[in-house]
């Protein structure tokens, strides 16, 4: 009894903090997004599992996974699962069907084997990208696991003689240009150029400053200083290159209130600009600080969405946050399962890394070694439609669809914003005001507002001058008269 | 009509306050013509102006979520910083040589407020009429009859007690150290207090389950 309690307990812990009325039918999971005073609203859910899979399941003879740590969905609809435990990978196809398992290659007639491998990506022309992390390199294969080339290992100036190049994720973009997250390398994202030649560092991570620290360091002797933590910038976790060749990437924030997601462009300067800074691009905006699964959110892995969108995974409560182009939360669902609770379809225990396949999204679960698969629900395929107009000028088109939404859900903000956003272009100002009050879209609210008044100040003004001038013209009739009055008593 | 009549004439000094306020003082205390009920009304008159400002703000200047703003609360707030001043400008003045008794600290204080309550009356309706771009105008009006405020505090709290500027200054720095030594105390006591409501309340527990 006392455990069932326990259980329920957690159960309910678990929501952060929050009061979620609205349950999905038997869906372990509730879906919830945070409103603009960064408070937790219910909604329902965007996305329910639809299967899940493991290594059996696509071959009795593959085995499981063992501690997987990237899965990648190819150009070509194909899945790779990176099974970092047995140093192999894994390609099958949307059907479970298996393609090919690589767990190594000839280069120069000898044999070569990965050494636990962390993450892979596959170009537009197939070629594999493996981080063969324990390696210390990047071997580059064809589609059928044939070793082409591999990544020069760089030995930049002003490194460290301890330097290992132990490469992490890998990401490609259109161009050719390849960049490489590598672990302990906190200058930024080190990125090559087509031919494989160290290019330099790409993106950086702003170190905050601590005003305490600072005022102690006024006091202290070298030696002191010498021995206190370094500040270093965090390391980039996840990575994924849009349509437009700009890359996300994640990094983790200590307090979980600065924004986690970067999308840098070329120039490796942050391009994504969040209006409201009360829900920043860092999954939940409150937690618990003690017990299970508490503690800030940490996102370790990006996927670029289409129409702008992107969704982020959360390794602290397991938990999948899509957002627009603009930074504004759309939806959360998936989450985890404590030590202790067994296997629950639809939640993970350690996620690692998330994938697009179609419009589903997969979560790769390490310490079960399987694979999740999510499938839109009618809300959440309506936010992807509405984002997806909205995003390619169809206004009027996203109309139709944020009015289902506010009809499913009438605490969807950005529903009501979108409304208000057509009406506020159509022209009719007092129902833009009504409509852009509601999704608390304040920067539109007060355009829409300004016409209204100046719509009004036109109704009236004429009217207050015409009667002013009138009472006016009275009044001077009236003093004339009363003159004229005057002058003939005194005649 | 004549009560009318009479309030305007009793209200008559704070106006006069806010546009002589060195005089208006002085009438205040010296002159008696400062009453207590007066000061107490110009204060409701206050908690009134920030209770409308609360309801009617428009949302481009104030964006606070509804369940978050209370009315009620804000008036019991701004009292209990009202009588911590007063205490505590007190506490320091008599043993300074200031004249003021808590009664006239009081009234200075509370007549002060008339500039306060007219802006943030007015700037609550304009509020209203303003874009997010001219809402400036809006924080203008209400940090004018803030600063105002505080002039006509100093101005008030100089009279009152006759002090010169650089001696009224220091018993304002005096009385802000005298705030942080009364928060502390009430602290300790309200600390003291709950530790001695939880040790009756264990003792009688350990009775209630020994017999």
């Amino acid at each position: 009894m006392r455990k069932k309690i326990g259980v329920l307990f957690l159960a309910c812990v678990m929501f952060v903090g929050s009061a979620l009325s609205v349950s999905a039918e038997g869906l372990p999971f509730q879906g919830y997004t945070y409103n603009y005073w960064g408070w937790i609203v219910p909604t329902p859910v965007a996305y329910v599992p639809m299967r899940s899979f493991n290594g059996t399941d696509i071959d009795p003879e593959l085995g499981n996974f063992v501690n997987p740590s990237d899965v990648h969905v190819c150009p070509n609809g194909n899945i790779l699962v990176v099974d970092t435990g047995n140093n192999r990978i894994v390609i099958f196809d949307q059907q479970l069907n298996l393609i090919r398992v690589i767990d190594g290659f000839y280069q120069d007639g000898a044999r070569q084997t990965f050494n636990a491998p962390q993450g892979v990506f596959v170009t537009q022309n197939l070629e594999i990208f493996v981080a063969d992390t324990e390696n210390l390199r990047v071997p580059i294969l064809d589609w059928y696991g044939n070793f082409l080339r591999e990544l020069e290992t760089p030995n930049p100036e002003g490194l460290e003689d301890d330097f290992r190049f132990a490469p992490v994720t890998i990401a490609v973009d259109r161009g050719g240009r390849i960049y490489v997250i590598v672990r302990h390398v906190f200058e930024g994202i080190m990125n090559f150029d087509a031919s494989g030649e160290f290019m330099g560092y790409f993106g950086t991570i702003e170190v905050g400053r601590n005003p305490i620290e600072i005022f102690w360091r006024f006091f202290m002797t070298e030696h002191q200083i010498a021995r206190r933590p370094r500040f270093i910038p965090t390391e980039f976790q996840g990575m994924a290159i849009d349509q437009y060749n700009f890359v996300f990437t994640t990094n983790f924030d200590a307090w979980g209130t600065a924004n986690q997601v970067m999308r840098l462009n070329p120039r490796g300067e942050d391009v994504i600009f969040n209006l409201n800074e009360n829900v920043t691009i860092s999954g939940d905006q409150r937690h618990r600080t003690m017990g299970e699964m508490s503690g800030p959110t940490q996102l370790i892995d990006v996927i670029a969405r289409p129409n702008g969108m992107f969704s982020a995974l959360d390794r602290t409560r397991g938990r999948v946050y899509t957002y627009d182009s603009e930074g504004n939360l759309l939806y959360v669902f998936s989450g985890m399962t404590g030590s202790g609770w067994g296997t629950i379809e639809g939640m993970t225990r350690r996620p690692v890394a998330l994938e697009m396949l179609g419009d589903d999204i997969i979560v790769l679960d390490g310490h079960q070694g399987r694979i999740l698969q999510f499938t839109p629900t009618e809300y959440g395929a309506l936010i992807n439609e509405a984002i997806a107009r909205r995003y390619n000028g169809d206004e009027l088109g996203a109309v139709y669809i944020w009015r289902q939404l506010v009809a499913l859900d009438a605490n969807f903000e950005l529903a009501w914003a979108g409304i208000g956003r057509s009406m506020l272009a159509a022209g009719d100002n007092a129902a833009a005001r009504y409509y852009l009050r509601r999704g608390m879209d304040m920067v539109h609210y007060s355009i829409a507002f300004r016409r209204h008044r100046m719509e009004i100040m036109q109704d009236i003004l004429p009217v207050v001058f015409n009667v002013a001038t009138a009472l006016m013209g009275l009044f001077i009739v009236y003093k004339i008269v009363k003159v004229v009055k005057r002058r003939v008593a005194e005649a | 009509m004549s009560a009318v009549k009479r309030f305007f004439k009793l209200y008559s000094l704070p106006m006069y306050i806010l546009v002589r306020p060195f005089a208006g003082f002085y009438a205040m205390k010296f002159e008696e013509k400062g009453t207590i009920k007066l000061a107490l009304f110009n204060f409701l008159l206050l908690c009134l102006a920030y209770g409308f400002s609360n309801q009617y703000t428009a949302i481009l200047a104030d964006d606070r979520h509804p369940y978050m703003i209370n009315s009620l609360f804000t008036a019991l707030y701004m009292a209990a910083t009202l009588l911590l001043f007063c205490v505590a400008n007190w506490s320091v003045t008599s043993i300074t040589g200031g004249e003021g008794r808590f009664k006239d600290i009081l009234m200075a204080i509370c007549y002060a407020m008339t500039p306060l309550v007219l802006t943030v009356f007015t700037a609550t309706i304009i509020s209203n009429f303003l874009t997010a771009d001219e809402m400036g105008l809006h924080t203008l009006m209400i940090s004018a009859g803030f600063f105002y405020f505080i002039l006509l505090c100093f101005i008030g709290l100089l009279t009152v007690h006759n002090y010169g500027a650089v001696k009224a200054l220091l018993m304002i720095l005096m009385t802000f150290v005298a705030i942080l030594i009364i928060v502390f105390l009430g602290a300790l006591l309200f600390t003291l207090w709950t530790q001695l409501g939880s040790f009756i309340s264990n003792l009688y527990t350990e009775l209630v389950f020994r017999f």
